[in-house]
């Protein structure tokens, strides 16, 4: 694994435990996703641009939002489900940022969030993305130019 | 005392996530207002009476940057605390908000203890009447 992707996962693991009480771990091999989910992704603009993104099966993105609101009894809205993962994405880019050598350079934009179909096929090598598992779910942790 | 508080950043669960670690930390609130950019900040800023404001950096329309400036043109607002709620840690950038004047910064992610403490430096510590009258605290 190059030291950026070791960054954006060790940035990425600090967050989901301080902030949503969720440990990212190695997928299993059985583990893969079908169904509905939620991308979302937020552009680095800076001496390279790139994209930093997470996509999540929506079960776990609602279970994101209720940890990271702290409340069982509050009606979830999907509006706060998408929300909740923007903000996620935001602190893993910023604190992300952080890390660059380069990393004044560097400006984080809005995030944004959309849903996805997860189509199964589970956790491929793909250049730029981790797979991880969380409480037996699968996610997607991606950078990649432009 | 009580202190109206104005809150500010385009993510609503950040804003409610701040509000309800505020009441927990037992805080004496009279008021919570919330925007979600610079600009709303400022429109709530000319109608209400704010206390202290948490302010996001990175936000869509106006950001943090642009509300601090406009903040502290304004001779009715210039002494008041912002503390600023950010990803940022990059020192060459924060010496930018340096110079503008902010009273505190709480980096994301943050824990609620921490909440607790950038506002009691700012606020004064929490009424120990107020933190037992609200839904228990854990910090």
């Amino acid at each position: 694994m190059s030291q950026l992707l070791q960054n954006l996962k060790d940035v990425t693991s600090e967050i989901f435990e301080s902030m949503l009480f969720l440990f990212i771990e190695p997928p299993q091999e059985e583990v893969g996703w079908n169904g509905t989910g939620i991308q979302s992704r937020v552009r680095v603009i800076g001496p390279q641009t790139f994209t930093v993104g997470i996509t999540v099966p929506l079960a776990l993105g609602c279970q994101m939002a209720t940890n990271f609101l702290g409340s069982g009894d509050q009606e979830l809205t999907l509006e706060n489900v998408f929300d909740a993962l923007k903000e996620v994405t935001n602190v893993i880019a910023g604190n992300f940022v952080n890390k660059l050598k380069t990393g004044a350079a560097y400006q984080v934009q809005i995030p944004e969030a959309q849903p996805v179909f997860l189509e199964y096929g589970s956790h491929r090598p793909i250049k730029g993305v981790m797979w991880f598992e969380v409480d037996g779910q699968l996610i997607e942790l991606f950078i990649k130019n432009g | 005392m009580a202190f109206n508080v104005l809150i500010i950043d385009d993510s609503s669960t950040m804003r409610s996530l701040i509000r309800k670690i505020m009441g927990i930390a037992g805080f004496p609130v009279g008021q919570y207002f919330e925007g979600a950019n610079g600009r709303e900040a400022l429109e709530i800023l000319n109608h209400e009476c704010v206390d202290v404001i948490l302010t996001d950096l990175n936000m869509p329309e106006m950001d943090g940057k642009a509300l601090l400036q406009t903040i502290r043109g304004k001779t009715d607002w210039k002494d008041l605390p912002v503390i600023l709620i950010t990803t940022e840690r990059r020192p060459e950038i924060l010496s930018q908000y340096s110079r503008l004047g902010f009273q505190g910064i709480i980096n994301k992610p943050f824990r609620p203890e921490t909440i607790k403490q950038v506002l009691s430096e700012i606020m004064g510590e929490p009424d120990v009447a107020t933190i037992a009258e609200s839904e228990g605290c854990d910090f």
